[in-house]
């Protein structure tokens, strides 16, 4: 017991002396800032241990793709891949783990693009090869991938927003435009709209949006930081709040994105292209897939908005330059034409490549020209502060059957009193 | 200080007597409790200050009166056991010297050496015009591997002290002409006089690894800026003091206002704890008496029942359970068929707080009937009889025989279930997890059901904000500590059981 004592003074001790002295640094000087002009190595040859990070269904694919591009190059590297399952959503978090035994090449949805780049776990790429990348992709897509000026992901898809699958036995496609039909004929058939709009920030702000809200955040690129921002929900929100309460008012959402329902108690699924295959099941010919309907406040229409998203491929810095550009390669191997309609055929994943986008088979594809349609009232999801997600789901959950205008206009005020405090979040 | 009166008077006193006397009596013993607890803590630095002086004391005296080779071990570790024929021992003590320099050179004196600065800016990653990188001081590794070192050197401090004493016994023994323990002798005994120690060697080995070192790292990371935007390898993270408990406690207007976030947090884990544990308790054991009542037949049917919920996984039926309550869920199906409008039991701040416990009632009955089963039939007959006879009603039976004895009996049970329901992240994180927002929460990062522990949970994984967290960890230790001193000195368990009868 004594010796437990004595064991345990020490170490407070030692804690309080090593905490009380308090070194503060400029943790943020960078002495080499990295070149983007120089171009790609070629004298690269060698033997390279690859670890890749990508979705399981498109494992064996991507196994095949780094394959091809061995062969391509005719023996110039022998390259050991090893191909992990890790899903888009999970992979900033693992990788933020630990940097330094993540996967060299990894796929990810972009919202994780700016906490994976302060954490220094992706590499900038070169300038040659940004030109091309920035002329053969979606001009979305390559604003996703650039962080504080510098392209520093590869864009594989262009399918991570969400629009509307419905129910062709319930809706007809002039009931599908307008969201009070939609509630009304819900209503009538007992069939319910699956639809996170007051659960999750990413579907509540879809509201705020169509009625004009926008939150744009300045960023030091150097630190990260947020530091300032502009931002118009107290100013334009309360048109999208009186809608969002006559869609309370109907109970019909459930907090879901679930296609899997529709026909059993759903008829409307505000979901993305992830789920199509339990949708095209579900409900099998009586599938259709729609841009968002519109919403009528006080005699005004506005057309539902929509976040459109990108799934990218980044690559880890390397210590050895040499390692580094054959990734980089790799990456944008796996990124082109070909690859990208390889993904589209095998898993449906929607091109974010502007030729193969274009391809019969993608245009036919109901649910990528369900988005297609959207996309003029879709808008880039702009770099923001983890909790301003939270901040607008909040917002929309707290949205009562029985609000008054005068709650509205509290819920805005909160909202945006909390935006101040989010910029060092 | 109120005068203290015999048991005698106490029992001549009226109920509101009672209580006004011992309401005095409780605050009249604060200003005692903390002059006792000063008396101790001051009794304790100096016991601490007497242990050193003589062990001080002890390593001066046998310096001065050892022979050489003892004098020699203060050097070379085990010199003396060697050279007095124990070899083994002699062999051990050189071997755990060796390893420890070993360790020392090759990473201990870098990872303590940087452990002051956790890395200046100058050793941080650099990236190379080629984008190459070259991966600088590592502050995680520093911190974890700074913690080891120090506690390698403690347990050298002690090895060496160890090595010391041997030789001063070994010469005593010597001097005494008896025999030295032969390195036979000392096999024998791991198997024989220390087997316990020869057992409780890996246990404790474990326990240092995998809890006693992330805890003491944890603590220290509370003391960091290690965060989102200090991660390492690409970025240093340092020593900010106190820093980070001064954020959690200072009032800041806007959505960042952690000393408020904190406050509504505990306030509503006090709340849920408070409920979780004693709807159960009271719950589970009416259940169990009903089920124990003379005249209830299928008494085993009606258990099995019961235990049934426990077979299923917890995380399961949680889960389960979530969906049943949906708005689209099982529940509110059954509610449309009849007619009614749906509930929003996940969507409502309160109408989700009362879910929770209501669903963690639930949960938690079979598992206080299984525990009061066998307790409320040990409870004797006879005293049940003999207030029958003398007329008491059954709430009389209950409030005056039963529920003490329940109370005696489970009363260490009823604590650690509070600490385990403060701490209680499965059911809050399957169920609601955390939610639902509520605009008039002080932080929108955190839901209406939030505990600190899910709190904690988010701010580490979502925000990637550790030293926040390692500081509510610390926190959560603190409130469940103080807490759980004072029930535990509440309870009727504490005192022995012939005053309790």
């Amino acid at each position: 017991m004594k010796h437990k004592k004595l064991l345990f003074v020490l170490l407070t001790l030692s804690s309080l002396t090593l905490s009380g002295c308090t070194f503060k640094f400029d943790y943020n000087v960078d002495p080499y800032p990295f070149d983007d002009t120089l171009p790609d190595e070629d004298d690269d040859e060698g033997e390279y241990n690859i670890k890749v990070w990508c979705d399981k269904s498109i494992l064996t694919l991507t196994q095949t793709q780094i394959a091809a591009f061995e062969s391509l190059n005719g023996g110039k590297y022998k390259l050991t891949v090893n191909v992990e399952p890790e899903s888009e959503g999970d992979a900033a978090s693992d990788m933020l783990q630990d940097v330094q035994s993540g996967a060299d090449i990894f796929c990810f949805a972009q919202d994780q693009l700016s906490r994976l780049k302060i954490a220094g776990a992706l590499m900038d790429i070169t300038s040659t090869m940004a030109d091309s990348v920035k002329s053969d992709n979606m001009k979305g897509a390559v604003n996703a991938a650039t962080y504080g000026g510098n392209l520093c992901a590869f864009p594989m898809t262009s399918d991570n927003g969400y629009f509307m699958y419905y129910d062709k036995s319930v809706l007809n496609e002039s009931d599908i435009l307008n969201m009070d039909t939609i509630i009304a004929k819900c209503k009538a058939a007992g069939k319910r709209i699956n639809y996170k709009v007051f659960a999750d920030g990413f579907y509540a702000a879809s509201y705020f949006m169509a009625t004009g809200c926008y939150s744009k955040w300045s960023i030091d690129p150097a630190t990260g930081n947020f530091t300032g921002y502009e931002d118009t929900y107290k100013a334009n929100g309360m048109p999208a709040m009186k809608a969002l309460q006559k869609l309370k008012a109907s109970d019909l959402v459930s907090p879901n994105d679930q296609t899997n329902k529709l026909g059993d108690t759903a008829a409307v699924a505000i979901s993305g292209i992830w789920n199509y295959a339990a949708a095209k099941q579900a409900l099998g010919e009586n599938l259709g897939c729609a841009p968002m309907p519109s919403f009528i406040v006080d005699g005004q229409s506005y057309h539902i908005s929509s976040y459109s998203g990108f799934k990218l491929i980044g690559v880890k810095p390397q210590t050895d330059s040499k390692k580094a550009s054959v990734c980089r390669k790799i990456a944008r191997y796996l990124t082109n034409q070909q690859c990208q309609t390889e993904r589209f055929n095998e898993a449906g994943w929607g091109p974010s490549n502007i030729a193969a986008s274009k391809e019969q088979a993608v245009l036919d594809q109901p649910g990528l020209a369900a988005l297609a349609a959207q996309a003029e009232f879709a808008n880039e999801q702009n770099m923001c502060p983890g909790s301003w997600w939270s901040n607008v789901a909040t917002l929309s959950s707290s949205v009562k059957a029985d609000s008054t205008e005068a709650d509205f206009k509290n819920f805005l005020e909160i909202y945006d009193s909390n935006l101040e405090g989010l910029k060092d979040d | 200080m109120i005068a203290e009166i015999t048991g005698l008077d106490y029992l001549k006193l009226k109920k509101g007597q009672r209580f006004a006397y011992k309401f005095k009596r409780f605050f009249s013993l604060i200003p005692t409790f903390f002059k006792n607890l000063g008396i101790k803590i001051g009794l304790f630095f100096k016991n601490l200050g007497l242990g050193i002086y003589h062990w001080f004391k002890d390593l001066v005296l046998t310096f001065i009166h050892g022979d050489w080779k003892t004098k020699v071990s203060y050097i070379i570790m085990g010199f003396g056991s060697i050279a007095r024929g124990q070899i083994l021992r002699g062999i051990l003590f050189l071997g755990f010297e060796i390893l420890f320099i070993v360790y020392m050179i090759m990473w201990g004196g870098y990872h303590l050496g940087k452990l002051g600065s956790l890395g200046m800016y100058y050793e941080a990653t650099i990236t190379n015009p080629d984008g190459s990188v070259v991966y600088g001081v590592n502050s995680f590794n520093v911190l974890l591997y700074g913690v080891l070192t120090i506690f390698f050197i403690i347990a050298l401090i002690y090895t060496w002290n160890l090595n010391i004493k041997q030789n001063r016994i070994n010469e005593q023994i010597i001097a005494d002409e008896k025999r030295l323990a032969t390195a036979k002798d000392d096999l024998r005994a791991v198997v024989d006089k220390d087997f316990h120690k020869t057992l409780l060697a890996l246990p404790s080995i474990g326990i240092f690894i995998f809890t006693l070192l992330p805890i003491f790292f944890m603590i220290l990371v509370a003391f960091t800026s290690y965060d989102k935007n200090h991660m390492p390898p690409m970025n240093l993270f340092g020593w900010v003091g106190f820093d980070n408990f001064s954020q959690l406690f200072t009032w800041s207007a806007g959505g960042n206002n952690f000393a408020m976030t904190f406050g509504q947090i505990l306030l509503w884990t006090i709340v849920w704890a408070f409920f979780a544990t004693f709807t159960n308790y009271f719950l589970g054991m009416m259940v169990a008496m009903l089920i124990n009542k003379k005249g209830i037949k299928f008494k085993k049917l009606w258990r099995t029942i019961l235990v049934l919920s426990i077979a299923i996984p917890q995380f399961i039926s949680l889960l389960y359970i979530r969906e049943m309550f949906q708005t689209d869920g099982i529940i509110n199906n059954f509610i449309a068929s009849l007619g009614g409008k749906p509930i929003d039991f996940w969507g409502d701040p309160w109408l989700a707080r009362i879910t929770v416990i209501v669903i963690n009632i639930w949960i938690g009955i079979p598992y206080l009937m299984l525990v009061t089963t066998g307790i409320l039939m040990n409870i004797p007959a006879d005293l049940y009889e003999s207030a029958n006879i003398d007329g008491a009603s059954p709430w009389q039976q209950y409030s005056k025989i039963t529920l003490p004895y329940m109370l005696f009996v489970t009363g260490p049970y009823l604590l650690t279930s509070f600490t385990g329901n403060m701490n209680n992240f499965n059911v809050i994180y399957l169920l609601t997890g955390g939610g639902p927002k509520d605009i008039n929460m002080a932080s929108s990062a955190n839901g209406s059901t939030d505990l600190l522990i899910t709190w904690l949970f988010n701010l580490a994984v979502s925000n990637s904000d550790y030293k926040l967290a390692a500081v509510i960890g610390i926190m959560v230790f603190i409130v469940v500590a103080i807490l759980s001193l004072i029930v535990y000195n509440l309870i009727p368990s504490t005192r022995n059981e012939e005053e309790f009868q």
